[in-house]
C-alpha cells in the first residue's frame, strides 16, 4: 500500500459515481483494491475461504461507509484501516484456539531460499500464540511496515499503548521461539 | 543469532509470499443487493397481512352495525302503545 497523500483520480471518479449508486463504479474499486486488501488479510487467516469472506466484509463495510470517506488520504489507506479492524475483530471473535503446532514445520530449510509460503505459515503459527492485541501490533509491523504511530492511528489506540504492546509481544515471541528451538531448527546460528 | 532475529529473517522471506487469488467482486455486489431485498420483503409481507386483517375486521364491523338494533327500541314501543 503506497504512502501517497493524494487520492488517485480514477478512484475519486469511481467513489463519486459509487456514492450516487453506480454499482459498476464500486465493482471497479473492488477489483482495483482487493489484491492489497487480500494481501493484508492473509496475515489474519490462512484459510482461503475465510480470506475471501473477510475481503468481502471489508468492501461491504467500505460501501456503507463511503460517505464518511473524506478523501484526505488515499483510498488504500482507508481500506487498510477497515481491513485491519475486521481482521482484529475476526481474531477476537474466534477466541483462544489451540495454537498451530510447529512440529509440522520441522525441519526448516536452513537458508534464505526458504519457501516464502512455508516461512509465512511458520510466522503465522508463531504469532498465533500471542494474545490478539499483541499479535496485531507485530503483524502490522512485520508485514505492513507500520510504525507505532501508524498502528495507533489505524486502531485508535494511544502510542504508549502500542509501544507497550510491541514490547510485550516481542518479549513473549522470543520466549515462544526459544521454547520451539527455532534457531536450532533453522540452523541460523549467525 | 537470537530467536527474534530468526523470526525477523523468516518474516523477510514470508513477505515475498503471494496470497491465493481472490475475486470477491461478484459476492460483494450480491451482498450489497441482498439487504435491500431481505429488508423490504418481510416489511411488505407484514403490511399485506395487516391490511387483510383490517379489511376482515372492517367487514365484520359493518355487518354487525347493520344487523344490530337499538336496545331501547322495545321500551319506546311499549310507551307508545299505552299512551292514548
Amino acid at each position: 500500500m503506497h504512502n501517497d497523500r493524494t487520492v488517485d483520480e480514477t478512484d475519486r471518479n469511481d467513489i463519486v459515481a459509487a456514492r450516487s449508486g453506480d454499482e459498476a463504479a464500486f465493482a471497479r474499486l473492488v477489483g482495483r483494491h482487493q489484491p492489497a486488501v487480500a494481501r493484508l488479510l492473509w496475515r489474519f487467516t490462512r484459510e482461503p475461504a475465510r480470506l475471501e469472506e473477510l475481503v468481502q466484509d471489508v468492501f461491504v463495510e467500505a460501501y456503507f461507509g463511503l460517505d464518511g470517506y473524506r478523501g484526505e488520504a488515499p483510498l488504500e489507506r482507508w481500506l487498510a484501516r477497515i481491513a485491519t479492524r475486521i481482521g482484529y475483530r475476526f481474531w477476537k471473535k474466534r477466541g483462544r484456539q489451540a495454537p498451530v503446532p510447529l512440529d509440522g514445520f520441522d525441519p526448516v530449510a536452513p537458508a534464505d531460499d526458504l519457501d516464502p509460503a512455508a516461512a509465512g505459515a511458520l510466522v503465522h503459527a508463531l504469532l498465533s500464540r500471542l494474545p490478539p492485541a499483541e499479535r496485531l501490533v507485530l503483524t502490522l509491523m512485520y508485514f505492513d511496515g507500520c510504525s507505532i504511530a501508524d498502528i495507533a492511528g489505524r486502531m485508535g489506540w494511544s502510542r504508549a499503548m502500542v509501544k507497550m504492546r510491541a514490547y510485550r509481544a516481542r518479549r513473549r515471541l522470543k520466549e515462544i521461539a526459544g521454547n520451539e528451538r527455532l534457531v536450532e531448527k533453522t540452523g541460523w546460528t549467525s | 543469532m537470537d530467536e527474534l532475529e530468526a523470526v525477523e529473517r523468516l518474516v523477510r522471506q514470508a513477505r515475498k509470499e503471494q496470497p491465493p487469488a481472490t475475486d470477491a467482486t461478484g459476492a460483494v455486489l450480491a451482498r450489497l443487493g441482498t439487504p435491500r431485498r431481505t429488508g423490504l420483503l418481510p416489511l411488505s409481507l407484514v403490511a399485506v397481512a395487516a391490511s387483510l386483517a383490517a379489511a376482515v375486521v372492517l367487514a365484520l364491523a359493518i355487518q354487525v352495525w347493520s344487523a344490530g338494533s337499538d336496545p331501547q327500541a322495545a321500551f319506546y314501543s311499549v310507551v307508545e302503545v299505552t299512551q292514548p
